[in-house]
């Protein structure tokens, strides 16, 4: 049994609407492991992203605890989350979210930059090394204007990687890509993912949700389903969506 | 009424640029208005005062007051004189207040009673006129609020006058009288009012046998002399015409016309006015610059909503009218409440001034002045808003769903590196050069902010530097001037000057009013004519030359090299000019002759032997000791050194060179929180991202203070370059008013580099506060589910 690496414990979130409490994540805990490929489904407005926010402290829970590395960082003031952010965890989003006036190149070496440990030679030579590895090497004195999406999104998965993070989170990473470009993000991930590299995913793509080792599926706030998978590999892929698609048939998907 | 919600929608979400602009025009308001009100007021006041007293077009003194009805009589028979008026004074020269000696001003001892209606006593306060007994007892004296100003004085001090061997008189001072025709504190005479019967009693000591020194206190006759309003003559032209036409020139010991009078008693009020024009128009630069950006930067932010409106039928002119509405309200209340606070901001500007002009300026704002001002800023904010709302045209529905944004909105490539050390100034110079649009604006106002502050620490340093204002202001320069009555109080004079100090040079020193081609002028009298102050040509080192000012030279036409005639008495005789020079007395309106030169039309001038001290700190040292070994046997003058108006005009320049930074401090504050909120506003996409990433919010502060850190180092670097291109230029226009023909200033590089120092961190301090908004910046915006 792999380590729990992000532990969410009676995590409540709500919004007040028009004086109502609209409670988004209802009592939630929920156990993220280290290694593994964790995919969140559930149905628009089911919680997915916001469970994803809470986890990764982008976003305040209203009561209960986020624990990481036995540390309660649900309570951490700005800064240390700030630090946290930038040391041990990892973003991807939907849209590829790059500094608009910063290269390619620019955007993976200054969240290198952050690091304290960590040398500026040292730096550029891994971002260099990412965005090869990314396939983006060509493009990576450009603006993120200046380059595709598929680019951009390669880019923020380098980026996300930079400081050697305990874990990614990643939202919907592949939503506003195209198949191709979608086919080589979700292999990309499942690259580094077979590397050891923990990913925590929220999406409600299938093709993307058979590269997870987990699936939890959310609704009304809270998680109701979860299936374990093997690692995934190009050839059972077909087999993968149908036993994936079958479990969320059984959840009413 | 679609159009009032709307601006009522508008408003509500840009209530920060609202309040803003309203602030900045609220400024520009009180800073325009006070100085049309300074002006105006203080003009016709002036001019109404002088009148009302009764100081004529041309006033004369003379001190052959036996002869004063003779003048009277002749001048009234010239066919352009229309009456002639004459009033009794007593001159004092030296006179002791609160123990202190002083010869500067000279005093006009009048009697209240027979003028009371005509001057305005003040009440204690100096803020309106007295109205109680205002009957004034044996022993006690009105003074002109200058007093107050030059020697620290007020009611209940002491006065005391040196009479010769009747001993000395004391008076007490009881109140305060308003003076518009001498009061100016730069003015070096002033009237004192004494009662009828102390009047008298010097009279009868003046005019009888008792030993009176008469040297220090004597008689003196002012005619004031009225144009005939049919004469067609100019003022220069009458002065010359009643001069060599009658007697009066043999006469007169130093004559002013109205208008020269009227010019010294606005002369600081011109000062003021003149600096706060500059200002005013730097401000009003400013303001425009500040809006600009807040319509463009706000046009930008309402793209989708302006794309909207348009989609559901509003046209481009609708959408434009709103905006020039918004603006326009925001500019008008702002209008409003400078006014609405102007009348008690003028009152307390004449209260703090009255020490310094001796007179009550009227706080009533002149409406039709300020009003056509107003509108005229008025018209030029709407003319502006409208070119700058012109982007409304283009934005279309289509570009609205693009939120604004062409398709691609960052073309420009800043290759700037970015290095790990200084991370925080590297992005912000990447985050400065990629959006250099928006900090334009605010490199140009920190220019100008800069420039401003630097010429005010100019100004102030020019000001402050006593000694190199002397030379340029003062005609002649010297520690110590002494009047001997006899050669062996000489050489024991010099004995005790030499105990303390070298002497660097000994001369004979006058000032005289005499007469140049028919106009009395102040002429100063040197027998070292080397020390003059020349501009052009050289100094009058031949009997046959004279020095005139430029002023002089505009006035007259007459350049190096014309001849003139100069007349002392019944005596004249042509010389030649043979250079220009600079004189602030009488407004610049003097002219120089040596001593040897002077010869030739008048034996009988009474000279100081003044000298240039070796060590000028001795000075006072040594004429304790001159007044303790000779008391009234010599005359000791300390004006080449003590300047009584120098303290006034430091002290103005002092409280105008702080208005300037309070002023300078506001503006800011208002820019850094309009061009702040709405760069923040623009960015906050980027800011989510950065937050993400892991950048602490103090980073991110930092990162953005350093932005307007970095505009404003180019800013202030231009400002400096600036202000020591034309600062000279401009003060020197306003400078003119005094006198001052030429002049130039320098700055130390601490006095350079400290006004911009100060607006560059106030520049980023209000900056990083102003980022507080930054906490606010939510990572949720990311979030695109």
């Amino acid at each position: 049994m792999a380590d729990v690496l992000i532990k969410g414990k009676d995590i409540c979130k709500s919004f007040a609407n028009n004086g109502r409490q609209n409670h988004v994540l209802n009592m939630l805990n929920i156990e993220i492991y280290e290694g593994d490929f964790t995919v969140i489904m559930g149905r628009s407005g089911s919680g997915k992203s916001t469970l994803l926010y809470a986890l990764s402290g982008m976003d305040r829970i209203t009561s209960g605890e986020v624990i990481y590395k036995e540390e309660v960082i649900s309570r951490y003031n700005e800064t240390k989350m700030a630090a946290i952010r930038a040391n041990d965890f990892g973003f991807v989003f939907q849209q590829a979210h790059l500094v608009s006036n910063l290269t390619l190149f620019e955007n993976v070496a200054v969240t290198g930059y952050l690091s304290k440990d960590r040398k500026y030679k040292e730096v550029n030579d891994e971002a260099d090394k990412l965005l090869e590895m990314m396939n983006v090497n060509e493009a990576k004195d450009r603006l993120p204007s200046q380059v595709s999406g598929g680019e951009a999104q390669r880019c923020a998965i380098a980026r996300a990687l930079i400081n050697h993070p305990q874990i990614i989170f990643a939202d919907e990473p592949t939503g506003a890509l195209n198949k191709s470009n979608t086919t080589d993000v979700l292999n990309l991930m499942t690259d580094i993912n077979e590397r050891g590299q923990s990913i925590l995913m929220v999406t409600h793509d299938l093709k993307a949700a058979i590269r997870a080792t987990r699936l939890l599926y959310l609704e009304d706030g809270r998680v109701i389903g979860e299936m374990k998978l093997n690692r995934y590999s190009s050839e059972d892929a077909k087999s993968r969506e149908a036993q994936v698609n079958a479990w969320l048939t059984s959840l009413n998907w | 009424m679609e159009y009032l919600i709307l601006l009522k929608a508008n408003i509500k979400r840009q209530k920060g640029s609202f309040i803003g602009i309203m602030v900045i025009i609220f400024l520009v308001t009180v800073c325009v208005c006070s100085t049309i009100t300074l002006c105006v007021n203080s003009k016709k006041y002036v001019e109404s005062e002088i009148d009302r007293i009764g100081f004529g077009d041309y006033t004369s003194w003379i001190y052959a007051t036996d002869y004063l009805d003779e003048i009277a009589r002749d001048l009234e028979r010239n066919e352009n004189v229309d009456r002639v008026e004459i009033r009794n004074a007593i001159d004092v020269n030296e006179y002791f207040i609160n123990g202190e000696i002083s010869s500067d001003p000279k005093v006009f001892l009048m009697p209240y009673e027979g003028i009371n209606l005509k001057y305005k006593r003040l009440n204690p306060e100096m803020t309106g006129v007295y109205e109680g007994d205002s009957k004034l007892k044996k022993g006690e004296i009105l003074i002109s609020p200058a007093f107050c100003e030059l020697y620290d004085c007020r009611i209940g001090d002491e006065m005391v006058i040196e009479l010769g061997e009747p001993g000395a008189i004391t008076f007490k001072i009881a109140g305060y009288i308003e003076d518009p025709i001498m009061g100016g504190a730069m003015m070096g005479m002033k009237v004192v009012l004494i009662s009828n019967d102390d009047y008298e009693e010097i009279c009868e000591w003046l005019d009888g046998d008792y030993g009176i020194d008469y040297d220090n206190i004597s008689n003196v006759g002012m005619i004031h002399t009225y144009k005939n309003t049919e004469s067609k003559l100019s003022e220069n032209d009458f002065q010359n015409v009643i001069n060599n036409e009658t007697i009066l020139g043999e006469y007169t010991e130093y004559a002013y016309s109205r208008n020269a009078m009227v010019g010294f008693m606005l002369l600081l009020q011109n000062l003021f006015s003149g600096f706060l024009l500059a200002f005013v128009v730097i401000l009003l630069t400013v303001a425009l610059i500040i809006i600009g950006h807040n319509v463009s930067t706000t046009i930008e932010q309402d793209y989708v909503n302006m794309g909207i409106l348009k989609a559901v039928g509003f046209t481009k002119h609708h959408l434009r009218i709103l905006q020039i509405a918004q603006y326009m309200l925001s500019i008008f209340i702002g209008m409003i409440a400078g006014i609405s606070v102007l009348g008690f901001g003028v009152s307390i500007m004449n209260q703090s001034m009255i020490t310094v002009t001796s007179i009550l300026i009227p706080t009533e704002i002149p409406f039709l002045e300020c009003l056509s001002v107003l509108i005229t800023i008025l018209i030029l904010f709407i003319a502006f808003i409208f070119i700058k709302t012109i982007k409304i045209k283009n934005n279309t529905p289509i570009k609205a769903i693009r939120n604004g944004k062409d398709e691609i909105y960052f073309s420009s490539r800043a290759k700037m590196p970015i290095y790990k050390k200084g991370m925080n100034f590297f992005l912000a110079l990447r985050q400065f050069v990629s959006g250099i649009r928006g900090y334009i604006g605010v490199t140009f106002i920190v220019t100008l902010l800069v420039f401003v502050v630097m010429l005010a620490t100019r100004m102030n340093v020019w000001i402050s530097d006593k000694e190199g204002l002397l030379d340029l202001f003062s005609n002649i320069r010297y520690d110590l001037g002494i009047k001997y009555y006899n050669d062996e109080d000489r050489e024991e004079a010099l004995e005790i000057i030499n105990r303390h100090t070298e002497i660097e040079a000994e001369y004979d020193y006058a000032g005289y009013h005499i007469m140049l081609n028919g106009i009395n002028y102040n002429c100063s009298i040197s027998g070292a004519p080397e020390y003059f102050y020349i501009l052009e040509g050289r100094t009058c080192a031949y009997n046959n030359e004279v020095l005139i000012t430029e002023f002089m030279s505009e006035e007259l036409g007459i350049g190096i090299g014309d001849t003139v005639t100069v007349s002392f008495g019944e005596n004249s005789a042509e010389y030649i000019v043979s250079g220009l020079y600079q004189n602030i007395n009488d407004m610049g309106y003097n002219f120089a002759v040596s001593y040897e030169g002077i010869k030739r039309i008048a034996d009988n001038i009474k000279t100081y032997k003044v000298y240039i001290l070796e060590d000028s700190e001795k000075t006072d040292i040594i004429t304790g000791e001159l007044l303790e070994k000779f008391g009234e046997n010599i005359d000791v003058n300390l004006s080449g050194r003590n300047w009584q108006g120098y303290d006034v005009l430091v002290m103005s320049v002092e409280s105008l060179v702080v208005l300037i930074y309070i002023v300078v401090v506001i503006f800011v504050l208002v820019v850094v929180a309009l061009t702040g909120s709405k760069i923040l506003f623009k960015e906050k996409y980027d800011l989510s991202i950065y937050k993400v990433l892991g950048f602490n919010i103090r980073k991110l502060r930092m990162t953005f203070a350093l932005r307007f850190g970095i505009a404003s180092v180019i800013g202030s670097v231009i400002g400096i370059v600036l202000s020591a291109l034309c600062t000279d230029a401009i003060v020197l226009i306003i400078m003119k008013m005094c006198g001052i023909s030429r002049f130039s200033t320098s700055l130390g590089v601490i006095d350079t580099i400290v006004p911009s120092v100060v607006v560059t961190v106030l520049f980023m301090l209000f900056a990083y506060i102003s980022s507080r908004k930054i906490k606010k910046v939510g990572m949720e915006l990311l979030n695109m589910e």
